[in-house]
């Protein structure tokens, strides 16, 4: 029963309130005049048209460095393949090439290397040196000072 | 394409349906565009009126509405006499939407906005209210409405203002925001037990 009643006041409350609240809705409406006078303000098109302008031009430049940048990839494309074709090709015939040296009967001796005898230390020359004692490679070596 | 362009302007641009300015707008000419504007600018403002008190932001909705109108003009399909008013209408309340969440991001109004002396009012006028029943005689500042309504979620808001202020159907409504019918039913429900329960918080 109790229940029952509150549930009633609880009903009333809502219809009231919802009632209250379109009121509140409407208290917040504007007069016609306010909405002619904002729809009639005088550089509402002009400024509309100045910001339409300036985001095509946004979008222009925007448009323009990609391009750009696709040109710019254009050039460079046939150039980077060039550049990997030739590194390509390097990597496949070089060892051809080096294989085929001896077979031409190009002389496969060593190149004399200049002053040889002077830095052709041995290791047990270096071992005297270190401990002060001479041989007669050291001496040489030292002749060249 | 130039010789329809001359075939159009034959025509007086005023007797032009919405329709074909808005094929005119699309190939580049400006006064079709400037047209469809002066046609409209006063239901966009309109709807900016619904969910914002000032005008400074009601012509920042008509400029915003208008400028995402014409880069969005290639995606207009016609077809029958009221269509641009409804895409333009869609645009429009789309704008509202994004600028009260905006707003509500900013923490532009609360209710700690609201003076004493105002949620003392609304208060004694609720009591009275509930005593009486008269709630068409409520004497309510469009100040102390805008304080309180700001206190609503975005899309309770919305909701609310199409249904209760521009009377529209929960498929014109959905039509409108892009919601499902049940998803505006649902939020409808919502927003009226929201709006009771900020009320309450006064009685």
């Amino acid at each position: 029963m109790w229940m029952k009643g509150k549930r009633h006041n609880n009903e009333l409350d809502d219809e009231t309130l919802n009632r209250f609240g379109g009121e509140l809705l409407r208290a917040f409406e504007a007069s016609d005049a306010e909405i002619d006078t904002a729809a009639m303000s005088p550089f509402l098109y002009r400024r509309i048209r100045v910001r339409i302008e300036a985001e095509e031009r946004r979008l222009a430049e925007q448009r323009g460095a990609w391009i750009a940048l696709l040109a710019g990839v254009k050039r460079a494309v046939p150039g980077a393949a060039t550049l990997a074709a030739v590194a390509l090709a390097l990597l496949m015939l070089g060892p051809a090439l080096s294989q085929r040296s001896p077979a031409n009967g190009v002389n496969n001796e060593e190149a004399p290397t200049l002053m040889s005898d002077v830095f052709s230390f041995s290791q047990d020359d270096l071992i005297a040196s270190a401990a002060g004692v001479e041989t007669p490679q050291s001496k040489n070596a030292g002749g060249t000072r | 394409m130039k010789e329809r362009i001359a075939e159009r302007s034959i025509e007086k641009p005023a007797e032009m349906t919405d329709d074909a300015l808005v094929a005119a707008a699309r190939v580049g000419d400006e006064s079709a565009f400037t047209l469809l504007f002066e046609r409209h600018r006063r239901l966009v403002s309109r709807l900016g009126y619904r969910f914002f008190p000032r005008r400074d932001q009601v012509e920042e909705i008509v400029q915003e509405s208008f400028i995402k109108a014409y880069f969005a003009l290639g995606d207009y399909q016609g077809g029958n006499e009221k269509s641009f008013v409804s895409w333009l209408a869609r645009i429009a309340v789309r704008t509202c939407y994004d600028e009260l969440r905006r707003t509500q991001r900013r923490g532009e109004s609360s209710i700690g906005d609201l003076s004493e002396e105002e949620a003392a009012y609304l208060s004694d006028s609720l009591r009275d209210l509930s005593a009486s029943g008269n709630v068409e005689g409520a004497a309510i500042s469009r100040d102390l409405a805008n304080k309180l309504l700001a206190r609503l979620r975005p899309d309770d808001r919305l909701i609310l203002a199409l249904l209760k202020l521009e009377e529209l159907s929960i498929a014109e409504i959905s039509t409108l925001t892009g919601w499902t019918t049940a998803k505006v039913k649902m939020r409808s429900h919502r927003a009226q037990h929201g709006l009771r329960r900020l009320l309450r918080k006064f009685l």
